[in-house]
């Protein structure tokens, strides 16, 4: 028997692989139902930016515990926190907003 | 007017009861009602896809019909999320999904438990996922993981700042999954049991709470749905920064 592998296997193998190649292609054009994503994105976006301050001032807090500099590195680290779910928020709502165009251009291209 | 207090509060669908107690080296590891509604939950999840596949033919009967339809779902939902590299976790996103999709849902029957209503749940299921992925990114990328938390083009005098509020940031990720699921699915089950309260209270006027609770448990089934759903495609955007640290 040669090394080679058998012509069925061979076109089993290259049938399998265009069939994987489909399935990991590019993304279809499929948007989640509309107003499940507006409802969920309110939720997402609080929670976000809500989850910021909390672990800000967590750290901060921990921190003050452990150098007994009470209460100025929470004052601190709440500011960052602050400025981090603020970021965290503005990431969030980016990327809400350019899947909501996208799905507006794709419906306008199938309506037009 | 000791409704919060009784027994049959509106908080009492939350407690933890110990069926098996169990104590090892003085940590409490009772077998409790949550466990119990998780190994329903993995049973049920197990049963309904081996039946589902057991005799897979090429036109699908219903039940295959619903498990191709989950598949496709979250494959969907991952290939679009995470990129082609995700794809290869789909089994772990996919286990995520079921899993919280079925406690949610279960815990709309009546005289359940929601397991997805316990903090210590949810956080632990984001701690896993996070700190999975964070690895994960590690052993992919090394030391340029580490470029999550300093976006490129920023000037290096910001640098320091910038990178404590990015690491917060990155911390905020398991703390705003878990507390999202929990929140959701503890307020909404207690919204459900306090009109349920009012319906038995007004007598006669009773209806109106009663409509009530019908549209709420409307949409708490949609919340449950869209809970499962928002836990997965942020565990599937999470997934594509370990492969991309590049912002």
């Amino acid at each position: 028997m040669a090394d080679e592998p058998l012509p069925s296997l061979a076109d089993l193998d290259r049938r399998l692989k265009e069939a994987r190649d489909e399935v990991l292609g590019p993304p279809e054009p499929e948007a989640p139902s509309r107003t499940s994503n507006a409802f969920g994105s309110a939720m997402r976006l609080g929670v976000e930016f809500a989850s910021g301050f909390v672990v800000g001032g967590l750290i901060g807090w921990a921190l003050d515990q452990w150098f007994g500099s009470r209460p100025w590195l929470m004052v601190v680290f709440f500011l960052l926190g602050a400025a981090a779910g603020t970021l965290n928020l503005i990431r969030s709502a980016r990327r809400l907003q350019a899947e909501a165009e996208a799905s507006e251009e794709q419906d306008s291209s199938t309506r037009g | 007017m000791a409704a919060g207090g009784e027994a049959h509060g509106p908080l009492h669908q939350f407690e933890i009861q110990r069926l098996i107690p169990l104590e090892v080296g003085g940590i409490d590891i009772s077998f409790t009602n949550s466990a119990l509604w998780m190994v329903i939950i993995v049973a049920l999840a197990t049963v309904f896809f081996l039946t589902a596949t057991a005799r897979a033919a090429l036109v699908p009967g219903r039940l295959q019909s619903v498990a191709e339809l989950s598949y496709e779902f979250v494959a969907g939902l991952l290939r679009d999320n995470a990129g082609k590299e995700g794809m290869k976790y789909f089994p772990f996103i996919f286990t995520i999904f079921i899993f919280v999709l079925l406690a949610n849902m279960l815990g709309m029957v009546p005289y359940s438990f929601t397991v997805t209503s316990h903090l210590a749940v949810t956080a632990t299921m984001s701690l896993i996922i996070i700190l999975g992925i964070t690895v994960l990114g590690l052993v992919k990328h090394g030391f340029g993981f580490f470029h999550v938390f300093l976006p490129s083009g920023v000037p290096l005098w910001l640098a320091p700042l910038l990178i404590v509020i990015e690491v917060i940031s990155y911390l905020t990720r398991p703390v705003s999954l878990a507390v999202r699921l929990f929140a959701n699915m503890m307020a909404g089950h207690t919204t459900l049991k306090v009109f349920a309260g009012f319906v038995v209270a007004l007598g006669v006027a009773g209806v109106v709470p009663l409509l009530f609770v019908v549209a709420l448990t409307a949409l708490e089934v949609l919340i449950a749905f869209l809970q499962a759903y928002i836990f997965t495609i942020l565990t599937c955007i999470y997934l594509h920064d370990a492969f991309h640290p590049h912002h």
